[in-house]
């Protein structure tokens, strides 16, 4: 990974991410960084290392809900979807990352 | 989520990530390796996952616990020393401990049996005596108590279920049920009615008496039970747990007090009865309070209830008498605390300085095998194992020797159990003492392990953290890592300090044995049987003990191998001699009292036990109780009533009973000791008075003393002459040497104990400073090569790790002798001609250790020497 594309995601941003990205459909690890990485235009990176143990801890939440099915390479993978608490989850981060964001753009502007 | 299927999933993620770089164009390999690359490091991953699922962590445990496991089994020395070492120390220390709790920790299975008092009257030296059953109705009356019951205890045979065995009897007074709280699993308790002239033959049995005798049947209740030729009916069953109030003599068998046997036999209405007093105290009041109320109506008490036919001066010595309250929580105890407490506490002690020595040594082995495993917890670090991880993987190993050192220490403890249960009825007849797991000793078990393991997993624990904070973990050998051991060495100092005072003691308990028996008693023992009679049902009815016993010792003398026969009323070495005030008839008036010992023996007792009748002559078997009394004295009470010239041919006055005062001194005996409750008298006062004189004295229960030409006894042929007299049977047969060893029981123990203890804490100190000394030679090869590369030779190679032992040594050395004669004094009641402090015998153990301490760290030096310099740098 080239360090100067990189961008460090902020501390509980991945999840909300992750949980973002599974909102329009099921999806597979490695289907959600490439999407990540495709949506923001390759300044964020998932690093997989982070990336399996959030999907873990969001899916032991109860946000999530993983199954296997088979991927597009014919082989199986495990399939993350969105649960019903994972959707209101998610309202309530991306509400409260809106909030932020304002807020510290607020502050720039103002500087 | 099992381990495959996460495995499985990252594999995809990782076949994605290659489709896309082979899709850009990369070849295969390329891509592979690109793919590879962007994942970073997948155990890692793996592992962050694990840590994220909870249920996973069960999964890891059984991992953890499997790898220990594992880890143990690749050095089975270790595993196996470890796991013994603690299995002994648990094991043994438990069952001390359970030993300490029956007797002095057990209360009564009846309710709030803090309540209990036993009220007994105390003499000027402290002992406790028996008061009559009068004073029970006075007692009642007092505000301070709920109730108050007697009893009283007797060993007799008893045939019940057509089986004649020697048991416990209970005697208790008609509110005993109910004042003490003792439950009835069947049937009904013995009540006021039951106790009183003319009342029902009624018992109730104990609930071990139940099952022995009647296997637990449920139609015991209406059987009859035959004693002294009385039937008695039986009416219940008392609970499981209940086996009578005498601290180690259980009781299979309780009657009324007005019932008892020693009362059918007599054929003289008894009115009153010498009974242990137990009183219930009332709600609120404490134990103060009670005896303050006992104090102030002692007199009142005495007065009341002094018993008929008493005479003016018994009467008054009676009203003078002290009364006490003492609690009886645990039950009535008569010697067995007062003389198994103090050595009971002893052994505990050392036990547990034994199980501190094992964890000390087990903890510092654990520090070194830590150690060692450097290379190991490196390769788990680099791979991204948590240092907590780490620590948590060699805790658990330690937990795991503890768990299986804990769960074999149960057996240990089953094992010493039984055989303490098995000693102990052999000391004393009717002794008998249950152990096991009750709440306290199941409690106590716990502690230890728990304190065991929290010792263990604790040391390897903070070694492997202490480890991990090093910092860099060079997966190499050579290191020397600053500071390191130190812990160590002071354990090893602090366990040698231990066991040099464990080998103090040992060596002081041996030689106080030594001396015991090398003591001259002024008796022969060699050869010489003791035979308890007992009475059938029935045999002492209509008994004429005269003829009666002079035939059977002179049945006996004619059995081939015996050579001569005497009866007495005791057993040497074994019964404890009661005293009587003794004094010398002067004019009709009598000289100064002597408190003596009385032995009741028959013609040839002397000759038989290997004394001498320095002046006059034995007794005569043909005396009849018509004849003028005789008695023969020993040297040394005839030297302390005026001498032997003034005495023989005189006569004395034994004790208050009418028939003794006016005996005729016969003849004066050599010095001896019958009994060895005072080991150091070793010229005791004694009175031996003629049994054929006094035939009804000594009627019922004598002691056969049997002399043989020094083959076994021809128990056979002894046995048919007893049973033809058809009116006792033989209890139990001994030789007076076992009698002498049963004697001096606690003595002996503690010096086999502490013997063996002290072993096993030299063997122990000698594998902690082995272990100690040996990696350290390995952790030093490379230094030692260096040394050697330099010149050094072997010599002083072996000096390096020598001196570093005498050190050591000397640390311990120091702090052992002061523990070591701290040790000393804490015993010194309990030992026998020798001094607490013995300069000799400290010498004796500081060079036992120094022997071990040299030789154990013998090989590791010689190891050392033996480095190839080459082969030690290559290393580096």
């Amino acid at each position: 990974m080239p360090p100067e594309s990189k961008l460090d995601l902020l501390q509980g941003t991945l999840d909300l991410l992750i949980l973002r990205t599974l909102q329009s459909a099921p999806m597979h690890g490695w289907a959600i960084s490439e999407r990540i990485q495709q949506i923001s235009r390759d300044v964020l990176r998932v690093n997989q290392g982070s990336l399996y143990p959030a999907l873990h801890r969001l899916e032991h939440q109860g946000w999530i809900k993983a199954e296997w099915g088979i991927s597009e390479l014919g082989r199986r993978a495990r399939f993350y979807r969105l649960t019903a608490a994972g959707r209101k989850q998610l309202e309530l981060e991306a509400d409260t990352w809106a909030r932020l964001s304002q807020a510290i753009g607020r502050v720039l502007d103002m500087a | 989520m099992r381990d495959d299927e996460l495995n499985e999933e990252l594999q995809s993620h990782l076949a994605f990530q290659v489709r896309k770089y082979l899709a850009a164009g990369m070849s295969e390999a390329e891509a592979r390796r690109r793919a590879r690359l962007d994942f970073g490091g997948i155990d890692l991953t793996k592992e962050q996952c694990r840590d994220v699922d909870s249920w996973r962590r069960v999964e890891a445990a059984r991992r953890n616990l499997q790898h220990a496991a594992r880890s143990l089994i690749k050095s089975p020395v270790f595993s196996v020393i470890a796991i013994l070492i603690l299995a002994m120390g648990i094991g043994i220390t438990v069952s001390v401990f359970s030993v300490v709790d029956a007797m002095l920790f057990r209360p009564l299975p009846v309710p709030r049996p803090h309540e209990l008092v036993r009220i007994a009257s105390i003499d000027r030296q402290g002992r406790l005596s028996q008061l009559p059953s009068t004073i029970l109705d006075p007692l009642k009356n007092s505000t301070w108590l709920r109730g108050a019951c007697g009893f009283d205890t007797s060993y007799d045979g008893v045939e019940a279920n057509r089986m004649l065995s020697s048991i416990g009897i209970l005697g208790f007074t008609g509110d005993c049920f109910r004042t003490l709280g003792v439950a009835i699993q069947m049937g009904r308790p013995i009540v006021p009615a039951d106790d009183q002239a003319g009342g029902p033959r009624v018992a109730v049995i104990t609930g071990e008496f139940w099952r022995r005798a009647y296997g637990g049947s449920r139609d015991v209740i209406g059987q009859r039970v035959r004693m002294q030729g009385a039937s008695f009916t039986i009416v219940g069953v008392a609970e499981d747990r209940f086996g009578g109030l005498l601290l180690g003599f259980p009781a299979g068998i309780i009657i009324p007090l007005h019932q008892e046997p020693s009362q059918l036999s007599g054929g003289k209405k008894q009115v009153w009865w010498s009974v242990n007093v137990i009183g219930r105290r009332a709600a609120g009041v404490s134990p103060e309070q009670a005896n303050a109320g006992l104090a102030a109506q002692s007199r009142w008490l005495l007065e009341q209830s002094v018993p008929p036919r008493y005479d003016a001066e018994r009467r008054g010595q009676y009203v003078s008498r002290q009364l006490t309250a003492i609690p009886a929580a645990t039950g009535v105890d008569y010697f067995v605390r007062r003389r198994f407490g103090e050595p009971l506490f002893a052994v505990f002690g050392i036990c547990a300085a034994i199980l501190a020595i094992a964890c000390v040594n087990l903890a510092n082995l654990m520090l070194a095998r830590a150690l060692r495993r450097n290379r190991e917890v490196a390769v788990r670090l680099a791979l991204g194992a948590s240092r907590t991880h780490v620590a948590g993987l060699l805790a658990l190993e330690s937990l795991l020797v503890v768990a299986a050192g804990a769960a074999l220490s149960l057996a240990v403890t089953l094992a010493v159990n039984r055989l303490i249960v098995a000693q102990g009825s052999e000391m004393f007849s009717n002794f008998a003492i249950s152990l096991g797991f009750d709440s306290r000793v199941t409690l106590f078990f716990a502690a230890i392990v728990a304190a065991a393991a929290s010792a263990l997993a604790g040391a390897s624990a903070w070694q492997a953290r202490r480890l991990c904070r090093n910092g860099d973990w060079q997966a190499s050998g050579s290191r020397v890592m600053q500071g390191n051991g130190a812990a160590q060495k002071i354990l090893i100092a602090a366990q040698m300090a231990l066991t040099l005072a464990l080998v103090g003691g040992a060596s002081l308990f041996g030689s106080s044995l030594r001396s015991l028996y090398s003591l001259d008693l002024g008796v022969k023992a060699q050869n010489v049987w003791d035979v308890l009679l007992a009475a059938r049902p029935a045999g002492y009815q209509n008994f004429a003990p005269g003829p009666y016993y002079r035939q059977l010792v002179q049945q006996a003398e004619t059995i081939p191998g015996i050579t001569s026969a005497v009866l007495t009323n005791f057993v040497p070495f074994y019964n404890t001699l009661y005293q009587e005030p003794v004094s010398a008839s002067e004019n009709g008036g009598s000289g100064p009292e002597v408190q003596a010992d009385i032995a009741r023996v028959t013609d040839g007792f002397f000759s038989l036990m290997g004394m001498r009748i320095e002046t006059g002559s034995d007794f005569r078997r043909d005396e009849e109780s018509g004849a003028e009394p005789g008695a023969i004295v020993s040297r040394a009470l005839a030297d302390r009533l005026g001498g032997v010239s003034a005495l023989i041919g005189r006569y004395i006055r034994v004790g208050r009973s009418t028939d003794y005062q006016r005996l005729k001194v016969v003849g004066i005996a050599s010095d001896a000791q019958l009994d060895l409750v005072d080991p150091s008298l070793t010229r005791p006062f004694t009175i031996y008075m003629n049994s054929w004189q006094q035939p009804a004295a000594q009627a019922g229960y004598p002691v056969l003393l049997l002399k043989t030409a020094g083959g076994a006894l021809p128990l056979a042929m002894l046995r048919a002459a007893v049973d033809r007299g058809g009116r006792e049977y033989l209890q139990r047969v001994r030789t007076l040497d076992s009698e002498k060893d049963g004697a001096l029981v606690e003595n002996r123990v503690m010096a086999y104990l502490s013997g063996a203890f002290g072993m096993l804490a030299l063997v122990l100190a000698a594998t902690g400073l082995f272990g100690l000394l040996s990696y350290q030679v390995t952790n030093r090869t490379s230094e030692i090569g260096i040394r050697m590369a330099l010149g050094a030779r072997p010599r002083q190679i072996q000096w390096l790790m020598v001196r570093q032992t005498a050190g050591l040594l000397a640390g311990g050395i120091a702090a052992g002798v002061a523990m070591a004669l701290a040790l000393g004094r804490a015993i010194a009641g309990l030992l026998f001609g020798v001094r607490a402090g013995d300069p000799g015998l400290l010498a004796v153990s500081i060079l036992a250790l120094t022997a071990t301490a040299l030789i154990a760290a013998w090989i590791p030096a010689r190891r050392a020497a033996s480095v190839d310099p080459l082969a030690a740098l290559r290393h580096e």
